[in-house]
């Protein structure tokens, strides 16, 4: 304390008295004093500044020195000013005292330090520095000790703007780390206390390998300046990077003594860079996707390409291919080339509207191509807008759909014309259905399925029920079904919509049995296929109606038959049994009752032979009246006989010659004709199909008759010829003709020629039975002519007969016949 | 009526008729060598040798036989069929003389092999001229097939034994 009152004491003369306190003299200290003191105060407090910004300036222990030297000066010089009015002199002393020991130790520590600032490089220049340039720089430094002071404050100042901006740190050749500087601690976040003494591998990330610290240590250990990035570790394990270089000292035997690391953040660069890195990745794989997309669509879309106007600066492969354009017709023309006309202005406006508001637009547009063809194509159109929000140009990709639109327009013709036909179709169907509902007849019809499709009511009332919705299995069943024997149901495959189905054309008599129909109903089906233009089946329609009743009536009908034929078959059996009685009857006619005839004429002529000579002439005259009674019931006999063979005689037709046949007869007839003169007029007569044995009977009645009836006549005259008649019933016939002048016949007894046992003449003036004309007669009407006669009594007669044969029919018999021999 | 040559069998089972024809055969000298059967049964035991006729020889067949249908037990038919279907007696002519004309019997008579079929005339005077012709073709004018040959082979036969 005694000290301290000493040091403030006042007991000194103020200095000013030695100024004389001549205020000229004293202001001039006063005021140099205060400005040396203030810029000495200035410097340490600049220093300090620079420190704390460059914490990897290398010798910052120096700097400190420096700092307090000038205070310390600072202070001696403020203490100037003081004594100027308060003469404390020890405390100046004082002061003095610790100026000098401050000086006098940054003078100690500053000379052994000036050769090694003087190997510490520029700053700025460390990198390209040769070790000669450093030699040189030592040289010059060495030189510029002279001026130390200098020198020291140029020092003071770099270390200061050093620890200004830079990390640094001095470790030794172990890599203990013996100095950082605050930046050091402050990017590393450890304190300066836990960093000194530490290695430097506090600080590695992991990042680098091995042989990057070999590499660096290495270099290093060479005496070489390193430089790299590193990545290191703060103490909370953030990470950051370094720009550093690591300067060995070295000592005068070329040894690195210790390395001075200085190194600068890179952290936000190298966090660019990663960033930077990362995103060109990304904007490549986007470029290269970007370039695959654009391939892409140009591959399958038509894509062009215009500016603001309209005006088209791209159009890819597929636009002209489609609009046949080449590209450099397109480019710089307006997308007017390609306007269709179809679309109405308000298309147009509205899809620009769109696009110019920056809004993508899609539709659909008809285009025109360069030969005049259209063209759809479906559009997207997508505006590509500036910062300010206006469009810049326009992207539009389209997609072809002409097919597409062209088989739209079709369709939508199609389905005009399908509604037109449906509206006609339904009025088609409703008269349709009022004919079916008409109909009598019952009409069903069902596709191939089986399903209904039409039952109209004749069908319901019939049938008794409606369409069922059934398998053809069970319609039998259903609707009751059965074969004509009432009791079997009818078999699915018979019935004739199945076969209808099936394409069978078909007509069925079915019998119905079910609760809604009468008893014994029967239907007849007639079922055919439903076919399709191309003769597909797809269907089967079958009408049936109600035959109930006809069946009935068929049944009495088939009854009636019945026993008609059954009373047809009694009769014939009568008939037959009748013939043959008629035939045992003439058989024995011609042996019993000719037997006692020939014994009645045998045994009167041998009574007349043998006993004549005795007899009365009138007894002999008896005996020849027996016997001429004989021979007349024998004749009789015989014609009856004959003509009964007549009626049983079957009818051999074959082409005949009637010349040669009526030859014949003359000739058989000739014996008549002994003594007599008779003209035979025969003229050509034509061939005939008839039965020769029977047709010969005819001519040997009818010449028999007329040499009988002309006997007569001096001259007899027969004539037999033919004509061709052309009335009505006998068109084309022959008219066979016998015609006589013999003693003829009264008119008035035509009718009686033909009859049984008819004669106009007396037996005694012509012999005759009445037998003939009746055999002529029949043999005529069994070949289906007639015959018929004229006559004038005392004129003669005339038979005339057809045998119901046309020429042609002759005709072609006898090709038959000449076909036959030949 | 002896055994040995014999010209005609009539076969007629009516009286009058066979009194008529036998008539008409004697005037004409034919009926020296005549047997006559009343019936079919007789006519076929003759014509074949049995029966009461079973002494007879095949190699004595008569040289004509007249054949009446209508007879009684086998009918005329039935006899002209066994003759006919027979080798031994085949070639035996047989006529046909009978009332009726029939056609079905005309064609049956010659189909089972009637040498002539002759309806009987009720005229008698016809009937006899029919019968004269008859004989005469058949017993004079035909020459019937040779059997003195087989008939001595046929003895020469039996003698050997």
């Amino acid at each position: 304390m005694e000290f301290f009152n000493q040091l403030l004491s006042r007991d000194f003369r103020p200095h000013g008295f030695c100024y004389l306190w001549d205020p000229r003299i004293v202001w001039l200290h006063v005021i140099s004093d205060g400005l040396i003191t203030l810029s000495y105060y200035c410097i340490p407090i600049v220093l300090v500044y620079f420190i704390r910004k460059n914490r990897d300036l290398p010798f910052n222990r120096i700097f400190w020195m420096f700092g307090a030297f000038i205070l310390a000066c600072g202070t001696t010089h403020l203490m100037e000013i003081w004594n100027v009015w308060h003469g404390s002199y020890l405390l100046a002393g004082v002061i003095k005292a610790i100026t000098a020991a401050v000086s006098v130790i940054t003078a100690a520590i500053l000379i052994p330090l000036v050769t090694k600032v003087i190997s510490l490089p520029g700053r700025m220049d460390l990198q390209g520095r040769e070790i000669t340039e450093r030699a040189q720089a030592e040289e010059a430094l060495k030189e510029s000790l002279n001026a130390s002071e200098h020198a020291l404050k140029e020092l003071a100042d770099q270390k200061f703007a050093l620890d200004q901006h830079a990390i640094v740190a001095v470790t030794d050749v172990h890599g203990t780390i013996t100095y950082v500087n605050e930046k050091f601690c402050a990017i590393s976040q450890y304190p300066q206390e836990e960093l000194i003494g530490r290695n430097h591998r506090i600080l590695n990330s992991g990042y680098h390998s091995k042989d990057f610290f070999q590499q660096m240590n290495h270099t290093i250990a060479n005496g070489k300046v390193w430089r790299g990035e590193i990545k290191n570790r703060a103490k909370d394990g953030s990470i950051y990077w370094v720009d550093t270089t690591v300067v060995p000292s070295v000592s005068a035997e070329g040894k690195p003594r210790q390395y001075v690391a200085i190194r600068a953040d890179i952290t936000e660069r190298k966090r660019a860079e990663e960033a930077l890195q990362e995103s060109l990745a990304t904007s490549e794989t986007a470029l290269k996707e970007l370039a695959d997309q654009k391939f892409a669509l140009d591959q399958h879309a038509i894509v062009a390409v215009t500016d603001v106007q309209g005006t088209i600066t791209y159009v890819n492969d597929k636009f002209c291919t489609i609009s046949q354009y080449s590209e450099n017709e397109l480019i710089g023309q307006n997308h007017r080339i390609l306007n269709s006309g179809y679309h109405p202005k308000e298309f147009f406006q509205q899809m620009y509207h769109t696009i110019a508001n920056g809004k993508v637009w899609y539709g659909e547009i008809k285009n025109r191509a360069k030969d005049g063809s259209i063209y759809w194509v479906d559009t997207t159109i997508v505006p590509f807008v500036e910062a300010d929000g206006k469009p810049r140009q326009y992207v539009a990709i389209r997609a072809d759909i002409t097919e597409r639109k062209s088989a739209g327009e079709a369709l939508a013709a199609q389905t005009m014309e399908l509604s037109r036909s449906q509206q006609a179709l339904e009025a088609q169907s409703l008269m349709l259905q009022s004919v079916l509902d008409s109909m009598a007849e019952g009409l069903v019809a069902a596709d191939e399925q089986g399903k209904f499709l039409i039952w109209n009511r004749a069908a319901e009332r019939i049938v008794g029920y409606g369409p069922a919705d059934l398998p053809a299995e069970e319609w039998s069943e259903h609707y009751g079904n059965y074969l004509p024997d009432g009791v079997t149901p009818m078999p699915t495959e018979q019935l004739p919509l199945v076969r209808a189905i099936r394409g069978e054309a078909s007509s069925t008599e079915i019998f119905l049995r079910n609760p809604k129909v009468a008893e014994g109903t029967w239907i007849e089906a007639s079922g055919s296929p439903l076919k399709d233009k191309g003769g597909v089946v797809r269907g089967g329609v079958v009408a049936f109606r109600d035959i109930t009743k006809r069946k009935a009536d068929e049944r009495q009908i088939q009854e009636l038959n019945d026993e008609l034929e059954h009373r047809v078959g009694e009769r014939t059996a009568q008939l037959e049994a009748a013939n043959k009685e008629l035939e045992a009857f003439s058989y024995s006619v011609s042996h019993d009752l000719r037997a006692p005839l020939r014994h009645i004429s045998g045994f009167s002529q041998l009574l007349m032979e043998e006993f004549g000579s005795t007899l009365e002439p009138s007894a002999q005259q008896y005996l020849e009246r027996i016997q001429a009674g004989t021979q007349k019931m024998g004749q009789l006999v015989d014609e009856l006989l004959n003509l009964a063979r007549v009626g049983r005689h079957a009818l051999h037709l074959q082409p005949t010659q009637l010349n040669a046949m009526v030859a014949e007869v003359i000739a058989i007839l000739q014996p008549n004709c002994e003594g007599r003169q008779v003209e035979w007029m025969i003229a050509d007569l034509p061939a005939v199909a008839c039965d020769p044995v029977l047709v010969k009977q005819i001519f040997q009645n009818l010449l028999a008759n007329a040499l009988k009836f002309t006997r007569p006549r001096a001259r007899a005259v027969i004539e037999v010829s033919h004509k061709e008649v052309s009335h009505k019933e006998e068109d084309g016939q022959p008219v066979f003709m016998v015609r006589d002048n013999g003693v003829g016949f009264s008119m008035k007894y035509v009718d009686k020629l033909f009859g049984v046992f008819q004669r106009l003449h007396r037996s005694e003036e012509f012999e005759g039975t009445g037998i003939g004309l009746v055999t002529v007669q029949r043999i005529v009407r069994k070949h289906g002519g007639q015959v018929w006669a004229e006559g004038e009594l005392d004129k003669g007669a005339a038979f005339y007969f057809t045998l119901g044969m046309g020429k042609q029919t002759v005709s072609k018999i006898n090709a038959a016949t000449a076909g036959g021999r030949s | 009526m002896n055994s040995g040559k014999l010209d005609i069998l009539l076969v007629e089972d009516n009286q009058n008729d066979m009194d008529l024809a036998l008539h008409a055969l004697r005037r004409e000298k034919l009926a020296n060598n005549i047997f006559v059967a009343r019936d079919g049964e007789e006519a076929l035991d003759f014509i074949f040798c049995r029966g009461v006729f079973a002494h007879r020889s095949f190699e004595r067949p008569p040289k004509l036989v007249l054949l009446d249908l209508k007879l009684p037990k086998v009918d005329g038919m039935e006899v002209l069929k066994q003759i006919k279907s027979d080798a031994r007696t085949k070639t035996i002519p047989v006529v046909i003389m009978t009332s009726s004309k029939e056609e079905r019997d005309l064609a049956a008579g010659y189909n089972l092999g009637a040498n002539s079929y002759i309806q009987k005339p009720v005229d008698f005077e016809q009937f006899r001229e029919t019968v004269k012709s008859v004989g005469l073709y058949w017993l004079v004018i035909n020459q019937p097939p040779v059997v003195e040959d087989s008939q001595h082979l046929a003895g020469t036969a039996h003698g050997s034994h």
